[in-house]
């Protein structure tokens, strides 16, 4: 249960920390749902973030693109399957299981990496690792209306052209 | 007095020819769509809501399908495509999957309306000739291309299609750099590229705008109305017309049988989930293969025990995907000059090329003399999240941090990714076929399609044929690791079959003008009527027969109206 309360706490308390709110707001407006991540499990998840996409010198990275706030957006879409937020929340608590003697986000970037190898050699690791890219993409290279991207710096780096239009914010995914 | 002359249930390529012709012909129209009423102003290049969920599609845990394919030991395994992911709707929204289209339209040629007396039978396979020939379908082919809009350029060609227009009536779409090297390519090989005919206006036309040429096509919905779906270049004129009603959110339950076996009525649930009933003198069935296999098969009654139209049990048999496969090739940066570079990062206008040098194979290697196919060349679709999500993968499992972000780095910035597309005819056969499943139903409490997705083991050696050669194309264009895959996996966005037209009730479920044998005011208009699916993608051929056979209802019904003729003639 100790556990568990790590990492389900509530989304205000989430966004006191330093996550930008437009992420959130993105997808699902004022509205979010009371019970999410604790400010602490949200922190865990940012370095996991900046693990799995670290900043310069090539491009940017978790932080430059909102990738903690854009999966906190997830999280909080109502559209979201409970299943999904379930998985999402599992997997840092597997991660949290594999640093007993401290807490993931105080861990130097080496040891970080050293966990995050040891958590994709286990199927279930290297899935969730897997999935959790695939957010990290999105708020890349996705629209910025969706608070990931900001500025278009993901599309920048790749020499990526958008299409046009734009989304709009109030025709983007859930509100359509 | 009937609620309406005819209702289409359906409003995608097989139902917008039905509802337009009728509704101009001066007849009483309900178009009834299961899924939401999408506008120009609503289609983005948002590749999430694009490709990453479902917003065109249901959410696959509200409407699933259960999937059968071979588990390797000579039996099927079931499996709910909830669980797989593997998505078979494609556009469930008024216009259907031809707003999302990519609008290659190729015609069939003559000998795909007779495959069975042309190359004989296969053993495992169902083929026949269709009840109609390439001349009773080629005035409608010229219709599609002047009403919908088909932009290209009619080139002489060993397998050219014979057309009543010299030309096509819109000029080619803005064509890239590469198409002339491309173009070169091909001649070296002794190949004949054609410019691919697209339902794509290039400038404005028919009350439409044209092509923005934003670089983002096939899967998008198109925000200048320049593609030809059956949304912006027919409901909508059907609509102006004041005899066409259209109601999305419109789920059909089934089709009510009267006691002489007629159809009565058809019942519905609408949006907020009530069911509601309406009645027409001829209804039309248009849900796309699987849906309308689906659709015939539950709406059981008195006197069609078995589904409509099935008393044969011929519904829902001899489903037909696109066989083929696709192959891929890269051409790096640092292999050309600046001023090739430069040619190679031009974005927008399209590749537009085919080969249907193979269309015809004869090959000691296949047998003799086999039918083939065709391929298009086009560059990878530019969705980078996409992309992205399969370079995640090495060759040692998941890649992160620095390596990842290396070779995404040179993916998208060192290289123009290019890739082709075979098409061959997807053999009929008893392993590939619609039923309704046992046990699994979907929000509205109706039983879903189990579709058994077989394929004969011919597809694959045409398939991997046509693949071998196209990689010789794009290796010789200068390409590097070029590589194609070829499978029987059903590709979930090219359907037909199902209800296969035909003389003989006991083999068939439609008559030739894709009346039901047996219920002289049901119709299927579809892509489900085909009893082969040629070599070539099915929406133009949808179309064009979608035509014909409103031109038959508009007889069945009188003819067009006084009204209507006094109209046409001032």
């Amino acid at each position: 249960m100790q556990r568990r309360q790590f990492i389900i706490g509530s989304l205000g308390v989430a966004l006191a920390s330093t996550i930008p709110l437009r992420a959130v707001q993105a997808h699902v407006g004022a509205a979010a749902p009371e019970s999410l991540l604790t400010p602490h499990a949200v922190r865990v998840l940012g370095s996991v973030l900046e693990g799995l996409l670290p900043g310069a010198p090539e491009g940017p990275g978790a932080r430059d693109i909102n990738a903690t706030g854009y999966v906190l957006g997830i999280l909080a879409h109502p559209r979201t399957p409970d299943s999904e937020r379930h998985y999402l929340r599992e997997g840092l608590l597997w991660l949290d299981e594999l640093t007993p003697a401290a807490s993931f986000e105080t861990l130097t970037a080496r040891q970080r990496e050293e966990i995050l190898r040891s958590f994709a050699a286990s199927e279930r690791g290297e899935a969730w690792l897997a999935n959790l890219l695939g957010y990290v993409f999105e708020a890349l290279f996705g629209d910025p209306a969706y608070g990931g991207n900001p500025g278009g710096v993901g599309w920048r780096w790749i020499e990526h052209q958008p299409g046009f239009p734009h989304p709009t914010p109030d025709k983007v995914y859930g509100k359509l | 007095m009937k609620d309406y002359d005819v209702c289409v249930i359906g409003s995608g390529a097989g139902g917008g020819p039905v509802a337009y012709t009728l509704a101009e012909a001066g007849y009483r129209v309900l178009v009834l769509e299961k899924g939401p009423w999408f506008t120009e102003k609503d289609f983005f290049k948002d590749e999430i809501v694009c490709c990453r969920r479902s917003v065109y599609t249901p959410e696959l845990k509200d409407e699933r399908h259960v999937l059968e394919t071979p588990d390797g030991g000579g039996s099927w395994s079931a499996e709910p495509t909830s669980e797989s992911g593997w998505d078979f709707w494609n556009g469930n929204c008024v216009g259907g999957s031809s707003n999302f289209m990519s609008g290659f339209f190729l015609r069939l040629k003559p000998d795909d309306f007779r495959l069975r007396s042309t190359y004989g039978a296969i053993a495992g396979a169902n083929v026949v000739d269709w009840p109609i020939g390439y001349d009773e379908l080629e005035p409608y082919y010229d219709k599609v291309e002047k009403l919908v809009g088909v932009s290209g350029k009619a080139l002489p060609h060993p397998h050219a299609d014979p057309r009543s227009s010299p030309d096509f009536p819109f000029p080619p779409t803005l064509e890239h750099p590469l198409a002339d090297w491309l173009d070169r390519s091909c001649r070296d090989l002794d190949l004949h590229p054609l410019p691919t005919p697209r339902a794509i206006l290039p400038a404005p036309a028919l009350g439409r705008q044209g092509c923005a040429y934003s670089g983002y096509c096939g899967s998008y919905g198109c925000a200048t109305g320049a593609k030809g779906s059956a949304r912006a270049a027919l409901l909508d004129k059907a609509l102006a017309s004041g005899r066409c009603e259209l109601r999305p959110h419109s789920m059909v339950a089934r089709l009510v049988g009267d006691a002489r076996g007629q159809i009565a009525a058809v019942e519905y649930f609408d949006k907020d989930g009530r069911k509601q009933r309406v009645d027409a003198r001829i209804y039309v069935v248009a849900c796309q293969a699987v849906e309308t296999a689906r659709l015939l098969l539950r709406s059981t009654g008195p006197r069609h025990p078995k589904g409509l139209a099935n008393r044969h049990g011929q519904v829902g048999r001899n489903l037909l995907f696109s066989a083929g496969g696709s192959g891929s090739g890269d051409l790096p940066y640092d292999h050309f000059t600046a001023r090739q570079v430069d040619e190679l990062k031009v974005f927008g206008p399209f590749l537009n090329r085919t080969l249907q040098d193979w269309y015809v194979i004869d090959d000691k290697a296949l047998g003799g003399r086999v039918k083939g196919g065709s391929v298009e060349f086009l560059f990878q679709h530019p969705n980078p999240i996409n992309r992205a999500d399969r370079l995640k993968w090495g060759e040692d499992g998941l890649l992160w941090g620095e390596p990842l972000k290396r070779k995404l780095k040179a993916y998208f910035t060192g290289a123009s990714h290019l890739r082709f597309e075979a098409f061959c005819d997807w053999l009929p056969t008893d392993d590939c076929r619609i039923s309704l499943d046992p046990e699994v139903r979907d929000r509205w409490g109706l039983p879903v399609a189990r579709v058994r997705a077989g394929y004969h083991p011919h597809d694959l050696k045409v398939g991997e044929y046509l693949a071998e050669r196209s990689r010789a194309v794009l290796e010789h264009l200068g390409c590097v690791d070029v590589r194609s895959f070829v499978s029987g996996d059903p590709p979930s966005n090219l359907q037909a079959g199902g209800c296969r037209f035909g003389r003989d009730p006991k083999t068939s479920v439609l008559d030739p003008d894709c009346r039901a044998h047996g219920i002289d005011n049901l119709y299927v208009s579809d892509g489900s009527f085909m009893p082969t699916g040629g070599s070539v993608p099915y929406t133009f051929t949808i179309y064009a027969n979608a035509f014909r056979v409103a031109d038959q209802i508009v007889a069945d019904l009188g003819g067009v109206r006084a009204s209507r003729v006094k109209d046409r003639t001032g």
